[in-house]
C-alpha cells in the first residue's frame, strides 16, 4: 500500500484535514485500486486486442456532486478527456435522471470525448435511494463505423466520416439491455460481435465499481468516504499548486508543427504560452492556427488532457489522481483553432497526433525553467495503422487498429526508452502472435531501427521498422502518421530523433513507394482505405527520440556499448559523437576524432 | 457588465455547442451570455467574461483605461474556479 506522501511544505494542511491520515490512506488507495480493478476486469473479459492487449482504456470515480474522485494509470489521452466527457454528461441529463442499474453510453467528441471511437460507460451508484457516486469507463473500440475499418480515416473532411456518433443514449435501464440502440449500434459497427463483447466488458467493469464503492460506504459510512473524498481533493489540489510553484514565475513560449492534415497541403503551427504564477499555471494557445481542414484536430478536452499529462510527468506522481490535481492546470484554447476544433471538423487524429505534440510542446516552453526534468522530444506520433477486410478463414469481417511504439526522448539523467508507446498512448503494441493468428497479416521483421535515436549526452529512444505482408486477396488499409517530415526536436545542444515513414512493397516489385507515390493519396502518411493484394507488403518505420545535451560529451564507453548492440553505427558514432569506434581482435576501442577532442577530453 | 444566464435544453435537431469565449472550453447546458458591443458572447461564467473583457481593453491601447488592469493571479484564479470544472460544491 502507498501512503499519502506529504511534501513538507504541504504538511500544515493536515490541520485542515477532517478525516484522519490512516482513514485517508485507505480510502484514497481503496479508491484508486477499484479503478484498477475495473480496468482488469475490461482486460480479462473484452473481445478485442484493444482492450486485452493494448489497454486502450481509462477507469474513473466521481462522487455525488460530479468530481472526479480517483482514476488509475491507463490511458493519459483518457484520463484528461474523460473528466469533460462524464462532466458533459452530468451537466446534459441533469441531476435526477438516473435509476439503480442505468447504464449510459457516449462517445460524442463535441460532448468532451477524444474522439469518436472512444466510448464512455457510466453509471450511477446508489446506496439505499441516493446517489452515492458516480462509476465510469473509457475505451477505444476497435470499429466505430467510419468511413475507413478501424475508425482513423487519415483523410476524413468531416466528423460524419469518423464513425457513428452516439449522444447519452441509456445502454440499460435498470439492468435491462436497451435493445434498440444496442441494434443500432451493431447495425453502424463492422464487426458487431467484438462490440458486443468490448461493450459487456465495460459494463462489467461498472459493476465491479459498483460493487466496491457500496462495499466501501458500508464499511465506513458515507460521511466517512464523502469527507475522506473532499480531504483527497482539497490534498491533490494543494500539493500539485506547491508543485507548480517550485516552477519559476514567468512566461515561456513554444511552438511546434503538425506536418499535414491528409487532406490539404500546409503544416498547422501549434503555439503556446505558459504562464507560471506562483501554485497556478496557465497554458494559453492562442496565436496557434485555424483548424485543420482533415481529422489533424483536437478538442478542448483533448488538449486539456495533454497539458495534464504533461504536468503529470512533471510533478509528483503519487500526488492523489482527483479533481483537486487538476485545478492549479489552466487551458486557454480559441475556439476555431487545430487545439479546439468546431463542429463538426474532423478531428480522429487529433487524440493520437495532436495531443503528444501538444505534450512536447509544453515540455520545450518548460524546458529553461527546469532543465533537470524536461525530456526532448519523443517520436511524438502514434504511427496509426488501421486495416481490416473479411478474414479468408472464417468469412467474417475483421478491423483492427495498430499503434506502434517510437523513440522517446533523451532524459537529464538517462537516455530515452526505445519502442514505446506515445506519450498520450500508455498503451501496447500489436503483439506478432496477434496478427498473425487474428487476422491475415504476416510480421515479416521486427527491428529497433539503427541510428534514429537523436544523438545527445543522453541518448534518444530508437524507432523501429516492422514488414508486413498480406496474406488474403484483399485487406483495406489507412493510416494516420505524423513526423514524417518535421524532425522530434532535441534539446540543450541534442540532436533531432529520425523520421517516421509508411511504405509500400506491391508483389512482385523491388523497392519501397510511400503511398502518394503508389496510389496518389494527397500525404504520405495520412490515408484510408487503400486497398492490397496478397503478397504486397507495408513497411511501418517509427520515429526515434530528440537527444538531450551535446552528443561530444556523450562518454566512449556509451558510445562503443550503442555501436557493439547496434543501436549506432560507426558512422554515425564517428559523425556525431567525434569516436571513431572499431572492433579489433574481439574487442571494441574508441579514438575521437579533431571535433570531439576540440570539446575537451572524453571521459 | 451587461449579460445574462441562459439555461439549453440538449439540442438534437441542431447541434449548436457554445465554447467559452475566453478560455474556449465547451459549455454543455449553463452558458452565460455577455453583451459585447450589442453581441451575445457567450461565457462560462460571468466572472470569466469580466476577465475576458477587462482583458480586451487592456490589451487594445484604443480602450485602454486606467483601471483595466487585472492580474495575471486574478485572472488565473477566477478562470480555475468558474471555467475549468463545472464544479459542484
Amino acid at each position: 500500500m502507498t501512503a499519502l506522501a506529504t511534501p513538507p511544505e504541504s504538511r500544515s494542511v493536515a490541520a485542515d484535514l477532517v478525516a484522519d491520515q490512516v482513514t485517508l490512506t485507505v480510502i484514497d488507495n481503496y479508491l484508486a485500486t477499484t479503478c484498477r480493478e475495473m480496468g482488469i476486469a475490461m482486460m480479462r473479459t473484452a473481445y478485442s486486442p484493444m482492450f486485452n492487449e493494448s489497454l486502450d482504456f481509462s477507469c474513473v470515480l466521481f462522487d455525488a456532486k460530479g468530481r472526479l474522485s480517483a482514476q488509475a494509470e491507463f490511458c493519459p489521452s483518457q484520463i484528461g478527456t474523460i473528466k469533460f466527457t462524464v462532466e458533459w454528461m452530468l451537466d446534459e441529463l441533469g441531476p435526477d435522471i438516473y435509476r439503480p442499474g442505468d447504464v449510459i453510453i457516449m462517445n460524442d467528441p463535441y460532448r468532451g470525448s477524444g474522439h469518436i471511437p472512444e466510448h464512455t460507460l457510466l453509471k450511477a451508484v446508489f446506496h439505499g435511494d441516493e446517489i452515492v457516486g458516480f462509476v465510469a469507463n473509457c475505451a477505444h473500440l476497435a470499429e466505430p463505423g467510419a468511413k475507413a475499418p478501424g475508425g482513423l480515416a487519415g483523410d476524413a473532411t468531416d466528423i460524419f466520416q469518423e464513425g457513428l456518433r452516439i449522444p447519452p443514449l441509456w445502454l440499460e435501464r435498470e439492468g435491462v439491455p436497451q435493445e434498440d440502440v444496442w441494434k443500432i449500434i451493431f447495425a453502424n459497427h463492422r464487426t458487431p460481435k467484438v462490440t458486443y463483447g468490448d461493450l459487456m466488458a465495460m459494463v462489467g467493469s461498472l459493476n465491479v465499481a459498483e460493487r466496491r464503492l457500496t462495499s466501501l460506504i458500508d464499511t465506513y459510512g458515507y460521511d466517512t468516504v464523502t469527507t475522506a473524498t473532499e480531504d483527497l481533493i482539497g490534498i491533490a489540489e494543494r500539493r500539485m499548486s506547491e508543485e507548480i510553484r517550485r516552477i519559476p514565475d514567468g512566461e515561456y513560449r513554444f511552438s511546434d508543427i503538425i506536418e499535414d492534415d491528409g487532406v490539404a497541403e500546409g503544416s498547422y503551427v501549434i503555439d503556446c504560452t505558459v504562464v507560471v504564477d506562483g501554485g497556478n499555471v496557465a497554458c494559453d494557445f492562442t496565436g496557434s492556427d485555424g483548424e485543420a481542414a482533415g481529422p489533424m484536430n483536437a478538442t478542448y478536452a483533448v488538449t486539456a488532457s495533454a497539458v495534464y499529462n504533461a504536468f503529470m510527468h512533471i510533478t509528483d506522481p503519487t500526488i492523489p489522481r482527483n479533481e483537486g490535481c487538476y485545478r492549479p492546470i489552466n487551458i486557454i484554447a480559441p475556439p476555431g483553432t487545430i487545439v479546439n476544433c468546431e463542429f463538426p471538423a474532423p478531428l480522429v487524429g487529433g487524440n493520437t497526433e495532436v495531443s503528444p505534440r501538444i505534450t512536447d510542446i509544453i515540455f520545450g516552453a518548460l524546458a529553461d525553467p527546469l532543465p533537470e526534468r524536461i525530456p526532448a522530444s519523443l517520436g511524438g506520433t502514434s504511427c496509426c495503422f488501421l486495416f481490416g477486410g473479411r478474414h479468408p478463414d472464417s468469412g467474417d469481417l475483421y478491423s483492427h487498429f495498430h499503434f506502434e511504439g517510437i523513440g522517446w526522448g533523451g532524459r537529464p539523467a538517462a537516455d530515452g526508452n526505445s519502442q514505446i508507446i506515445v506519450i498520450n498512448g500508455n498503451c501496447r503494441n500489436t503483439p506478432v502472435e496477434v496478427f498473425e493468428s487474428r487476422y491475415p497479416l504476416r510480421v515479416d521483421s521486427y527491428r529497433l531501427l539503427e541510428d534514429s535515436g537523436g544523438p545527445g549526452l543522453n541518448r534518444g529512444g530508437l524507432g523501429i521498422e516492422r514488414i508486413l505482408t498480406m496474406v488474403a486477396d484483399e485487406v483495406t488499409v489507412s493510416a494516420i502518421f505524423n513526423r514524417m517530415r518535421v524532425d522530434p526536436f532535441g534539446i540543450g545542444g541534442g540532436k533531432p530523433g529520425a523520421n517516421s515513414g509508411i511504405y509500400v512493397r506491391l508483389a512482385g516489385e523491388e523497392a519501397w513507394s510511400t503511398f502518394s507515390e503508389k496510389f496518389g493519396t494527397m500525404s504520405p502518411s495520412k490515408f484510408s482505405n487503400i486497398r492490397l493484394r496478397r503478397g504486397d507488403q507495408v513497411m511501418i518505420v517509427a520515429p526515434g527520440g530528440g537527444g538531450w545535451g551535446d552528443p561530444l560529451e556523450r562518454s566512449s564507453e556509451r558510445v562503443v556499448a550503442d555501436v557493439a548492440e547496434g543501436f549506432v553505427t560507426p558512422e554515425a558514432a564517428q559523425r556525431e559523437y567525434g569516436l571513431v569506434v572499431q572492433r579489433r581482435n574481439g574487442t571494441w576501442d574508441a579514438a575521437p576524432t579533431a571535433a570531439r577532442a576540440d570539446t575537451g577530453p572524453a571521459s | 457588465m451587461s449579460g445574462r444566464w441562459i439555461e439549453r435544453e440538449p439540442m438534437y435537431l441542431s447541434f449548436d455547442v457554445y465554447n467559452c469565449a475566453y478560455c474556449g472550453k465547451n459549455v454543455p447546458r449553463h452558458v452565460w451570455l455577455e453583451d459585447v458591443d450589442g453581441d451575445d458572447v457567450p461565457f462560462c461564467a460571468p466572472e470569466i467574461a469580466e476577465v475576458h473583457l477587462r482583458t480586451r481593453l487592456r490589451n487594445d491601447p484604443m480602450t485602454r483605461r486606467p483601471d483595466a488592469d487585472l492580474g495575471i493571479t486574478e485572472q488565473l484564479r477566477m478562470v480555475r474556479q468558474n471555467c475549468k470544472a463545472l464544479r459542484r460544491d
